[in-house]
């Protein structure tokens, strides 16, 4: 390809990433080293490390780093589970009815999220539905308490995102060749055995994609915190983005909420540095 | 079909009707949004409007996880402004009157006027008067309404980009006018109040209510309804148990021991304490009723931590015990005032606007028996605990069109004629017209309003205030703080921050 050639297709994405991410981002990181509030947005103050040092040394900022990390550590696995097990079972059935059960288990996930935010908590309002079977199975009066309120936002997490996980790996399964499936058998394994030994396999580098997207997502979890808790400290639920909103918009601490942001980025890489660096290996091993 | 596929396609059956049954039954139960601050307005919120808005306020909040905010505040009001638009919608109310209903002259060049305020019977009302202007050749009217938090937010963001602002009237509380006020966003109405005062009568607007909008001598916003606490309970029930109505906080607690065991009843009473924000306003109540304050005498210096701040905290958390408990805790006014319509609570303390839908029979179960009092005193013969609020229509400082033709048309709306009508459904500032009022809690209001604890006070810091005491005051209702450790958290919180703002030194 000739360099122009080159050049001409690369260029738009390029200045659109630097128009849209990178400029941003260095703004961003400038604007952490500063301390101003809606009021003194034209008297900016350099104070260097000092929000940097604020957010370490703040307690409600860890707090709310130990629940993302217990709504990622609890809800993608569920979700991962649970997903491919539809996803298998989706398989199995024939094509021409496929249809309609794909667009069903899109419901949930084609939501607006704040929409699907108000309808889980319809759900576990005083006469829902959530609520009526909690009480049946139970015996026991649904209290909106601190633990009841973490167990809803877990579980509106699985509730809303799984069926993203559904389609995915639908979608993978359906590159998977018969014919392993059938020399497995004729090996004599069994439906299990297929699975563990032909299925997963193949899934691997999708189902590690997969991963990467529902942690990122959970590290951005902000609406069902507000939906669910009404922002009620008395809940300890906030997300490291609820608690970045509260900074920008309650505190009005602007120069810690952008400080905060990049420190969340920059541990978002952390994060997934071990699914990037399995990827490219899966990937390079391919090749 | 196999049997392996005819059980995964029972298992998927099974899977997609149980999915199907919880989004139908959680979109058929979905609740009105949570998050509201304390506005005149008072007022149910709708879940579209917050989802508009938080959809917005979540985009400035991922935005800001990659960008300054200085430099996508433009790309995000874009994208709010797409978003209001595509999700909840421009809430154009279609008008059923002629030019008639807005006498102003045509302006010369085109003009869009566009009002930001949160849904409530004042602006579900006025809007329909505005709009009104749309029958004005070169006017363009457009309202968008959206929950209160939501509302101050996009204000924020609009103001502080430094470009026009895309509002020509933005709907204001005795909390956000004073946001808005000390950061120098809203105009000063003083010229065009002179201007049209004797046209519009403006004198009949009682001085109370333009003080509560006035910042060193200017006057940010034209009063258009006021509000304040009521107690509202089941006389039924009430005589039931051979009570009257609660005067002070005592006599609530005694009123819930009795109302507990009511069938029916799930909490005998509740006022909201649902988020930091009401845990704060209820405070300031109680603590004025106790005879303290939020800030010392003419200064941002804290005064809340004191032995009247302690004794407030405590009735509260009595109140707390008695009657809420964690289920009232999680209660939000507007939750306990439909929990009141359908029988599930008793008695409530809470915002006087509700009380249109208590005795109308389409909304209410119980029209005839809920009865409206004064808002509770927190001790005996003391300060009633409920706040005089209003509601006002202010001029973004940054709003580049004609000022004087915006005006006009708030009066339009403010016009005594349109106040009569509006008296109906709620109380207005018009002197004339609030005090030939019909409603049936206008009694109780009026006596609320001049024996209560009056106007929310006026500070450049109550923001940070607001925000220290919304951090540890719901902890007192869980029990996990004492009232003084509460108060001693929220001071030294407060002097932290209010230093780091420059509000003290």
């Amino acid at each position: 390809m000739k360099r122009k050639t080159f050049i001409g297709f690369v260029a738009p994405s390029v200045i659109l990433m630097v128009a849209l991410l990178i400029i941003p981002l260095v703004v961003a990181i400038a604007l952490g080293f500063q301390s101003f509030t809606y009021l003194t947005l034209n008297a900016r103050k350099f104070v260097g490390l000092e929000n940097y040092q604020s957010i370490l040394l703040d307690s409600r900022f860890w707090q709310a780093v130990r629940f993302t990390f217990l709504i990622i550590v609890i809800v993608t696995p569920l979700e991962m589970i649970i997903g491919s097990i539809v996803a298998l079972l989706l398989d199995q059935i024939p094509k021409g009815r496929r249809g309609i059960f794909v667009s069903l288990c899109l419901t949930t996930y084609v939501s607006v999220p704040i929409v699907a935010a108000y309808m889980f908590r319809g759900l576990f309002q005083s006469d829902g539905l959530g609520t009526w079977i909690i009480e049946q199975v139970t015996g026991q009066h649904l209290i909106m308490n601190e633990f009841a309120v973490k167990m809803l936002i877990l579980a509106y997490g699985v509730w809303r995102d799984t069926p993203f996980v559904i389609i995915i790996v639908f979608a993978g399964l359906q590159s998977l060749s018969l014919e392993y499936l059938d020399a497995a058998a004729i090996d004599g394994a069994n439906r299990l055995q297929q699975i563990r030994h032909v299925t997963i396999p193949h899934l691997a580098p999708l189902l590690m994609l997969i991963a990467m997207i529902v942690i990122m997502a959970k590290y951005q979890l902000f609406d069902a915190i507000f939906v669910l808790t009404g922002m009620n400290p008395i809940y300890h639920a906030d997300t490291i983005m609820a608690y970045n909103w509260r900074t920008a918009m309650e505190l009005e601490q602007l120069g810690k909420a952008n400080a905060m942001s990049i420190l969340t980025v920059g541990g978002l890489m952390i994060v997934l540095i071990p699914f990037l660096v399995r990827t490219w290996r899966s990937q390079t091993r391919e090749r | 079909m196999n049997m392996a596929r005819s059980r995964a396609f029972c298992l998927l059956a099974l899977f997609e009707v149980a999915l199907l049954v919880l989004s139908a039954c959680g979109s058929a139960g979905a609740p009105p949004t949570a998050a509201n601050q304390p506005s005149a307005t008072g007022a149910a919120s709708q879940a579209a409007a917050t989802s508009a808005a938080v959809q917005a306020t979540q985009g400035m909040t991922e935005a800001s996880t990659s960008a300054a905010v200085q430099v996508t505040q433009g790309a995000t009001e874009a994208a709010t402004s797409t978003a209001v638009q595509a999700t909840q919608g421009m809430t154009k109310v279609t008008t059923s009157a002629a030019a008639a209903g807005c006498n102003i002259k045509p302006p010369a060049q085109p003009q869009e006027v566009t009002f930001l305020g949160w849904p409530g019977w004042d602006v579900d009302t006025y809007a329909k008067w505005l709009d009104d202007c749309n029958s004005v050749n070169n006017i363009k009217v457009n309202v968008r309404t959206m929950d209160n938090s939501s509302a101050v937010e996009q204000m924020k963001l609009a103001f502080s980009s430094g470009s026009a602002s895309p509002y020509a009237i933005v709907h204001q509380s005795n909390s956000s006018i004073q946001q808005n006020a000390y950061k120098g966003w809203l105009r000063p109405l003083n010229d065009l109040i002179d201007t049209y005062r004797s046209q519009y009568n403006l004198n009949d607007i009682a001085q109370t209510h333009w003080d509560a909008a006035t910042f060193d001598g200017k006057i940010l916003g034209i009063p258009m309804q006021s509000n304040t606490i009521l107690l509202m309970y089941r006389s039924d029930l009430f005589e039931k148990h051979n009570l009257k109505a609660p005067t002070n906080y005592d006599e609530i607690s005694t009123a819930c021991k009795a109302l507990k065991s009511e069938p029916g009843i799930t909490v005998p009473f509740a006022l909201d304490l649902s988020a930091g924000w009401a845990w704060a306003t209820a405070f300031f109540e109680a603590i004025r009723s106790e005879g303290g304050d939020f800030f010392a005498q003419g200064g941002n210096a804290p005064a809340f931590n004191s032995p009247q701040g302690v004794a407030a905290l405590t009735k509260l958390k009595q109140v707390v015990d008695a009657c809420m408990g964690t289920q009232g805790l999680a209660m939000g006014y507007e939750q306990f005032q439909a929990a009141l319509r359908n029988g599930s609570v008793a008695f409530i303390h809470t915002w006087a606007d509700g009380g249109a839908a208590m005795v109308d029979p389409s909304k209410s179960q119980f029209p005839n028996v809920i009865k409206f009092a004064p808002a509770a005193a927190v001790e005996p013969g003391g300060k009633l605990a409920g706040s005089a609020w209003d509601d006002y229509w202010s001029i973004p400082a940054s709003y580049k069109g004609d000022p004087d033709l915006v005006f006009q048309m708030i009066m339009q709306v403010a016009s005594p004629e349109r106040q009569k009508e509006a008296a109906k459904l709620g109380l207005v500032t018009r002197t004339s017209v609030a005090s030939s009022s019909s409603l049936p809690y206008a009694t109780a209001a009026v006596e609320t309003i001049s024996k209560g604890v009056g106007a929310y006070p006026k500070s450049p810091a109550l923001n940070v205030m607001e925000t220290a005491l919304g951090n540890y005051l719901p902890l007192v209702g869980t029990g996990e703080l004492s009232p003084k450790d509460a108060l001693q958290k929220a001071e030294a919180d407060y002097i932290k921050e209010a230093k780091t703002q420059g509000f003290l030194k």
